[in-house]
Order: structure tokens, then C-alpha cells, then sequence
């Protein structure tokens, strides 16, 4: 049986995963993990809703939609006016059709530039990529300085959030994992473990000689790089290496500047229920002249990865996305399973549709179904994304692409007999006669996994159409 | 004239609660109502289309729309099934045989909603003396907006609501999901009835059968003393 | 966080709560030299001080005191920075809705002041007082300057069991110094 600790380990895009039920109860049995889930979700959920109620945040949320909306649409004008900014201010501008191209391209780039050192700010399209595995190829070290990123690399294990990546990770289990780093006993104390942390990557970020990000938007018409973060990391990142790369997922490009005023505060709010995170930083090209701090030069990498082919389907709203992870802290199935349960970097319900849809239905298509469609991502989402009619279309998607043919079967059938009010009534009839069998009922496929924690529910003297052809019509 | 209603009782109701069933039709006939039942109804179909099958949910949203297409309501003891047909029976067609099924999903409602949106009548002349945890199911709520109609039949039938924490949270029902994926469904469902406890009321109610077998199955498995009801059976309880 | 209520004490009384609900401590009316002093603490402390003609009295002082004070135009700047205790801002816009500062960066105005040393003290003029981050963006110069920076309090983070600690990687305190009544 697989354990949590071995679905927490990291893992390489393709590598084979444990069926999803195998992943699920792994994390079922872990009481540590379940109870982390819920204070997270608790103390997120209560800070995003005083920060969503608040007057004019439900207009906010109708300009972020539209802008979003408006920004899918036009993403591939945008990405071109993006770059010629961009290269306007001196950045140096690459564009990544695969993930695997974007990892070697950076690795390249990284080795002709004598890179032996890099920091990392928080990046889920680096995780996407696997980058730090190909940097340590080329024999580079590479350091995550998001506090969160940092405690799992260390354990070699992978984010279970897109917004706080260590949930799943305990305090005291933290205290070891630092007390081996520093080859002795740590107090089990927060501010000492975030003291410790503090200056082990303080040498990291003097020392690097690339900083890698990502990016919360990158602005058209301006050119500008904007990182929201809490820590520091993220201008730390950027400021002090001479080297500076930017890994960008095509759809983060925002039309305008001007959008920002709406879409910092709106991800802000939804992501964390903070106003404003502590730094909001905006990059607009490499140092100037008689700058001190500042990178030398600047990199965009965009990355599509799938994602251009979305546009013009029925999954094209999916690109809106801006990663604030407030589906992911409203969903009872993730608060349930937690985010490694999901099997690949994005979990929830923004990963159940992203991972099917970014693979082209290899990865992932057993995730739309593990969902029970209750609808608190839709409501949630601050731009309006429909996730769940999309892991609904999913389904479909799935049902075509990989047919199951019993289950295909099964629905053709029962379609058509149901369509005809005599054979509904008559299977009607047999099944709630087949429950005055209990322990025959429950070999049968449906009964036996309702049947499992449940009981069966009980036979009824007759249906309801049966009652009112006896007794009401009757009656007339 | 008497509001006329169609009853659309529901393949859940029909085979596994038909009693919610008989007590819809008190409630609607004490608001005032003429009910029929439309012996050629079935299901909605919703099975099929949540699985990835919407060729399949067509033909049986077509023979809805053929059984009900001249009523002049269309009322359900389930919010679940007249989502699947005001939300998205509209998205499986198009040109003029979508404009029938967009006329037929108008006139389709839930049972509270009809009762108190419609009718204006959440007071049925019904008493009953319980303290009751009300479960909103999900697509009672998020997908027709039905959020205070089952809390004033409740409350005007003498049956308080007592708020549960994380009220709007999935119970774990959600369908084909319930069996597909039980390893998830049953500990959403233990969240769920843990959170009833924790009020102190004894009956759980819901408009939904389907969240309401989950949750009764459960309880019963783990040997809970909770009763889990419809609200149209608790009211219906209390007339006369 | 709710919204703040209307103009009471204006713009830098507003700024002022929101700064203290985002774990900073504001200064209002009080006078810039006296907060640096007094933050700064005994000396001999390293302060960095940005090279602008608003702080040059605050660098005297802090000299005068016998504190170690180092200008960007000091050739071993930054290798001190990483030593020093405060690090003196001005700022290019203060947003009063969520107590946030803006930092525009130039060869005078390194990105590092404000984020090598433990501690962060900024001084804000009336006529940088804003109301909203949208004003504050209307303000970025054009062209804009290679980097900037809108700061909200100290630096923070919660991935050890959820509970927040200060000062992970950037200051862990930040000082604001406010002119008594603006806006």
C-alpha cells in the first residue's frame, strides 16, 4: 500500500503514479495530514471570505472576468505586443513550445552564462518543467527561497498547494528536517525554525549567480514583470543575482498596466484574504546605469505547453485561471485528499481540469471524475472560470478519447430503456425488489460500492408511480 | 383557477423515497394546487450526461421535454434534477428544438421554490416540533440559487433551523460519485454528519433525496441516532 | 479587513491603521529624525541611508550619534548592507487604503535598502499620500524605472503549521514615518 510519505516524494514528469484510489488512502490514513488540511482550509477560507465581502470586491470581480476573459481571447496578439515591450526594455525574450524545450533552454542558457548558483522564487510553471532536476543536470545548484518550496526541497518531496506548498508538512517534522540540515537539535519553535531557514538562504541569495521566477502577470503594454509574494524571496530573487529568468506561462500576459489595479488586489484577496501581500514587485527590464542592485539581464521564457490549443475549445476559459488557489481551499474532495492525491503539480479542482487538458488526456484523465460536482470552484473563482462544467465537458472529453466500453454500454442502454415509460417502471420495480436481498443486492457492482461504509438503503412497499396508479388514480 | 402543477417525482424519489414523493403532493395540494402526475415521466437524465454522455442525457431529456412540454408547471422534490434541466438542458440542443426545452426548463422548479418564490405560500398550515440542521445541497444552491425558500417552510411549519458549520460543504453524495469513488464520498459524508452532532439537533434535512440516502445510509451504518429527512416529509408530517 | 471608514484624520491617519493591521508601526506627526534615533537604537549600529535630500538630516544625526551610516555612493554599500541594522527609505507614493508603500528604484534609491537590513523605516511626505493602489500605478514614472516595489509591512510567512511569523527574508519590522495631517 502506498504510504503518504511516498506520495509526498518528488516526482519527474511520467513517472508512473499509483492508481487514484491507491493515492487516496494513503492520505486518508494519515490523521497529521487530514488535520493540517483543515486548519489550512479553515484559516484561508475565513480570510479570503472578509476579504471578498468587502463593498466593490464583486465588481472587482466582474472587471477581472471580463479582463481575463478579453486577455484569452486576444492572448496571442497580446503575447506578440508583450514581447516587443519587453525587448523594448531590454529583456531578452525566448518562447518554449514544451515544457522539455523550456527546461533545456533555460539549463542552456544558464551554462553559457557560467552559472554555477541559482535561487528560485516560487514558480509553479518551474515545477511543471521539473527545471531544477535539469539544473542539477548541468551540475548547477539550485536553492527554492520560498520558505515552503525550501522546506520540501529539502525533504525531496513536492508541493501539495499552489499557495502554500508544505501543508502537508508538521511542525515537528520540520524541526528534524532542519535539525539534520544543521547536524543538530533545533528547538521546535516556529520563530527559531523561520530564523534558522532565514539565514541558511540569506548566504544562498549573496552567493547566486541566477535568480529564477516566475510570474503573477506580465503586462503588454508596458513590459512589466510583476511578482506578488509575502516573504521577500521573490525581490531578493530578482535583485541580487546578475542573471535574472523569468518563466512565464503564455496565458499570464495582462493587456494593460492599468489591469493591475484590479487583478493584484483581486488574486491577493482570493489567494491569501490579505489585501495586498507584503511586496508586489514590478520588473521592468535589467538594472540601469549606476544601479547597485539589479540583474545584469533579464529573461522571459514564455511557455505554452498545451496551452495555445485550448483556445477556440470548449476549455479556452481554463487560461483565465491566475493561480490564486481559492478552488482548491473552498473543494471538499481536496480538503478531503489532499493536494498529492492529485498526482501531478497542480491539484484541486483548477488541477483536475489543467492536467488532463495540458497533456492532451494522457495524465490525469481519472481526475474529473473524482469530483462530486457540488460547484463551490465555480462560485469561488474571481474570474469566473466554470470548472466545474469544464471537468464535466471532461468527462466527456475522457469518455471519447479513452472509451470505457461497459460503461459506455451501460449508459447507451439504460438511455434508451429509460426512455420508455414500461421499461423504466418494470427495472424500477426489479431493483427495489432485488433489496429485499441485501447480501445477494450487494454483489452487484453499484451495490457493492455504495455498500462499502453504507448501508443499502432499504426496499420500499411499492414506488411512487406504483402508489398513484393504485390509490390516486383509483381514487378519480 | 388552481395553480396546476405537474409533479416530476424523480427516478431517486420514485424508488427510493416515495413517500417525499406523496408528501409533496399534501404540500402542493395544501398551498392550493391541482397536482397531476404524468405517468410517462422517467428521469432526467442527469446520470448520463455527469458521466461524459450527453448523447445519452439528450434522448432522455427529450422524452422530459415530451412528457411535460404542456404544463403549465413542472414542480420536483429535488434540486438536483431541476438543475440538470433549467442549467443544462438548454446546452444540449440547439436552434428551435432548444427553444422548447429552454420554454419547458422555465417553467420547472423545485418544490420549495415553487412553494415560497411562486406561490408566495411558505406557510402550509403545517406544525411540527423539532429543532432541525438544514443541509443545503449544492445544486440547489449554487446552480438555482435556491437558498432561504426551504428555511421559511421550515421555519413557518414550526421546525427552526439550526445553522450547521460549513453548512454550504458538500455532503459527498454527488451522484455517480457516490459510487465511483466511495473512499472520498463516505468521508465527505462523515464530515457532514459529524457536524450535525456537533448542533445537538436530532434531524438532518435536505431537499435532495439523494444527499439524504447518502447521509441516512451512513448514519445508520455507524449506528448514529440521527434522523435524516426530506423537508417535504417533515412538513408534511405536520398537517393536519 | 474591512474598509476603512471616510477621511477621519484624512489620508495619513487611514494610511496609519492599515499599517498597523499589516503588523507596521506608524509614526504619525512625529519628526523623522527622532523616529531614526530612536529606532536605530543604541549605537554603534550599521544604517543604511538612501542618498535623497529629504534624509540627509536624518544621516547627520544618526552619524552624529555615533552610529556607522552608509550612503549608495559609498563604494562598499551593499557588502555593508548586509550587516546593517535599518536601512532609510523616502517612497514615491503611500497608498492610505492598505498602508502600503511605493518604492520607485534608482542608481540614489537602491533596491536593497529597504531589503537587506532586519529593520525598514520609511518617510512619507503629504504630498506622497494616496488614496488607492489604482492612483499610486498612475504615478509610476514613464519610462518606468527598472524595478519598483509596493511594500506592506514587514516580510512574513505562514508555511510553518500555518501560523504567521515575521520577517522571513525581508524586514521583519517596518517603521513609517507620517506627516500629522494630510489629505
Amino acid at each position: 500500500m502506498t504510504t503518504s510519505g511516498e506520495l509526498a516524494h518528488h516526482r519527474h514528469p511520467g513517472d508512473p503514479l499509483p492508481p487514484l484510489r491507491d493515492r487516496v488512502e494513503a492520505t486518508l490514513h494519515n490523521v497529521e495530514l487530514r488535520g493540517a488540511l483543515r486548519v489550512m482550509a479553515t484559516r484561508f477560507n475565513d480570510a479570503r471570505e472578509v476579504a471578498i465581502s468587502a463593498p466593490g470586491i464583486a465588481a472587482m470581480k466582474e472587471r477581472g472576468t471580463a479582463i481575463r476573459a478579453a486577455g484569452v481571447q486576444d492572448l496571442r496578439a497580446n503575447l506578440a505586443r508583450a514581447e516587443v515591450s519587453l525587448r523594448g526594455l531590454g529583456v531578452q525574450v525566448h518562447h518554449a513550445g514544451t515544457g522539455a524545450e523550456a527546461a533545456e533552454l533555460i539549463a542552456d542558457l544558464a551554462e553559457a552564462r557560467g552559472v554555477r548558483r541559482a535561487v528560485k522564487s516560487k514558480s509553479m510553471a518551474t515545477e511543471e518543467i521539473d527545471l531544477n532536476y535539469h539544473l542539477e543536470q548541468r551540475g548547477i545548484h539550485v536553492v527554492e527561497t520560498d520558505l515552503g518550496e525550501w522546506i520540501i526541497q529539502k525533504a525531496s518531496e513536492r508541493p501539495s498547494h499552489i499557495i502554500a506548498p508544505a501543508v502537508h508538512k508538521t511542525r515537528p517534522q520540520i524541526t528534524q528536517l532542519f535539525s539534520d540540515l544543521a547536524g543538530g537539535d533545533l528547538p521546535d519553535e516556529r520563530e527559531e525554525l523561520c530564523a534558522f531557514a532565514q539565514q541558511q538562504l540569506r548566504g544562498e541569495f549573496l552567493t547566486a549567480d541566477l535568480g529564477i521566477s516566475g510570474a503573477n502577470f506580465v503586462c503588454a503594454d508596458t513590459g512589466t514583470i510583476v511578482l506578488v509574494t509575502n516573504e521577500g524571496n521573490g525581490r531578493l530573487t530578482t535583485s541580487l543575482p546578475r542573471v535574472h529568468v523569468a518563466l512565464v506561462p503564455v496565458e499570464k500576459v495582462l493587456a494593460h498596466f492599468a489591469d493591475l489595479a484590479t487583478m493584484v488586489p483581486l488574486l491577493i484577496r482570493h489567494a491569501t484574504g490579505q489585501q495586498l501581500t507584503s511586496y508586489v514587485t514590478m520588473i521592468h527590464g535589467p538594472r540601469r546605469d549606476g544601479e547597485l542592485d539589479g540583474p545584469d539581464e533579464v529573461h522571459v521564457v514564455f511557455l505554452d505547453a498545451g496551452r495555445t490549443a485550448l483556445l477556440g475549445t470548449p476549455f479556452e476559459s481554463m487560461l483565465r485561471c491566475i493561480r490564486c488557489g481559492a478552488c482548491l481551499n473552498v473543494c471538499p474532495v481536496y480538503g478531503t485528499i489532499g493536494g498529492h492525491a492529485y498526482g501531478g503539480v497542480y491539484p484541486g479542482p483548477m488541477g483536475a481540469v489543467l492536467t488532463p487538458l495540458l497533456s492532451g488526456l494522457d495524465e490525469g484523465s481519472e481526475l474529473p471524475g473524482a469530483t462530486s460536482l457540488c460547484g463551490a470552484c465555480s462560485a469561488v473563482c474571481p474570474v469566473g472560470i466554470p470548472l466545474a462544467d469544464l471537468l464535466v465537458e471532461l468527462r466527456a472529453a475522457v469518455a471519447s478519447h479513452a472509451p470505457r466500453r461497459t460503461r459506455r454500454a451501460f449508459f447507451a442502454l439504460w438511455s434508451r430503456a429509460w426512455s420508455s415509460p414500461v421499461l423504466y417502471r418494470w427495472s424500477a420495480r426489479a431493483a427495489n425488489r432485488a433489496r429485499r436481498w441485501p447480501r445477494l443486492a450487494r454483489r452487484l457492482p453499484v451495490a457493492r460500492a455504495w455498500g462499502e461504509g453504507r448501508d443499502l438503503p432499504a426496499p420500499v412497499p411499492e414506488t411512487f408511480h406504483d402508489w398513484w396508479r393504485r390509490d390516486r388514480s383509483a381514487a378519480r | 383557477m388552481s395553480p396546476q402543477v405537474a409533479l416530476f417525482v424523480t427516478c431517486l424519489v420514485d424508488q427510493v423515497s416515495p413517500e417525499t414523493g406523496r408528501s409533496a403532493v399534501r404540500l402542493l395540494e395544501a398551498a392550493g394546487c391541482e397536482v397531476t402526475f404524468r405517468t410517462g415521466q422517467t428521469c432526467c437524465g442527469q446520470p448520463a450526461f455527469n458521466s461524459g454522455y450527453p448523447a445519452d442525457a439528450r434522448r432522455l431529456a427529450r422524452h422530459f421535454v415530451d412528457v411535460f412540454a404542456d404544463a403549465e408547471a413542472v414542480v420536483a422534490p429535488s434540486g438536483s434534477c431541476v438543475a440538470m434541466v433549467r442549467c443544462y438542458y438548454p446546452t444540449l440542443f440547439t436552434g428551435p428544438e432548444r427553444t422548447r426545452v429552454e420554454a419547458v426548463a422555465a417553467k420547472s422548479y423545485e418544490l420549495t421554490e415553487y412553494l415560497v418564490d411562486v406561490l408566495g405560500r411558505p406557510d402550509l398550515g403545517a406544525h411540527v416540533d423539532t429543532t432541525v440542521a438544514y443541509h443545503p445541497s449544492c445544486h440547489l444552491l449554487r446552480e438555482l440559487g435556491v437558498r432561504d425558500a426551504p428555511r421559511r417552510v421550515l421555519d413557518a411549519a414550526g421546525a427552526p433551523v439550526v445553522e450547521l458549520v460549513d453548512a454550504e460543504r458538500c455532503c459527498g453524495f454527488g451522484g455517480t460519485f457516490s459510487v465511483l469513488h466511495p473512499e472520498i464520498s463516505v468521508p465527505m459524508a462523515d464530515e457532514k454528519l459529524d457536524r450535525v452532532v456537533a448542533t445537538g439537533a436530532r434531524t438532518v434535512a435536505a431537499c435532495d433525496t439523494g444527499c439524504l440516502v447518502h447521509l441516512a445510509t451512513r448514519a445508520r451504518h455507524r449506528g448514529l441516532d440521527l434522523t435524516v429527512r426530506h423537508v417535504a416529509d417533515i412538513v408534511a408530517d405536520g398537517l393536519a | 479587513m474591512t474598509d476603512p471608514p471616510p477621511a477621519e484624520g484624512g489620508l495619513a491617519a487611514r494610511f496609519a491603521d492599515e499599517l498597523t493591521a499589516a503588523d507596521g508601526t506608524p509614526h504619525v506627526g512625529a519628526e523623522a529624525v527622532t523616529v531614526a534615533l530612536a529606532v536605530a537604537g543604541a549605537p554603534p549600529t550599521t544604517v543604511a541611508v538612501d542618498d535623497d535630500p529629504a534624509l540627509e538630516p536624518l544621516a547627520d544625526a544618526l552619524a552624529a550619534a555615533g552610529h556607522t551610516v552608509r550612503r549608495p555612493q559609498d563604494p562598499t554599500y551593499r557588502a555593508d548592507l548586509v550587516d546593517a541594522a535599518l536601512g532609510v527609505t523616502r517612497c514615491a507614493a503611500a497608498i492610505a487604503d492598505t498602508g502600503t508603500l511605493m518604492l520607485v528604484f534608482d542608481p540614489a534609491h537602491p533596491r536593497s535598502t529597504s531589503l537587506l537590513p532586519r529593520v525598514h523605516l520609511a518617510v512619507v511626505h503629504d504630498a506622497d499620500l494616496v488614496g488607492s493602489l489604482g492612483e499610486a500605478l498612475a504615478r509610476v514614472p514613464t519610462p518606468p524605472p527598472s524595478a519598483l516595489t509596493f511594500v506592506t509591512g514587514p516580510s512574513r510567512s505562514a508555511d510553518i503549521e500555518q501560523i504567521l511569523t515575521l520577517g522571513v527574508h525581508g524586514p521583519a519590522r517596518v517603521h513609517v514615518v507620517l506627516p500629522a495631517h494630510a489629505g
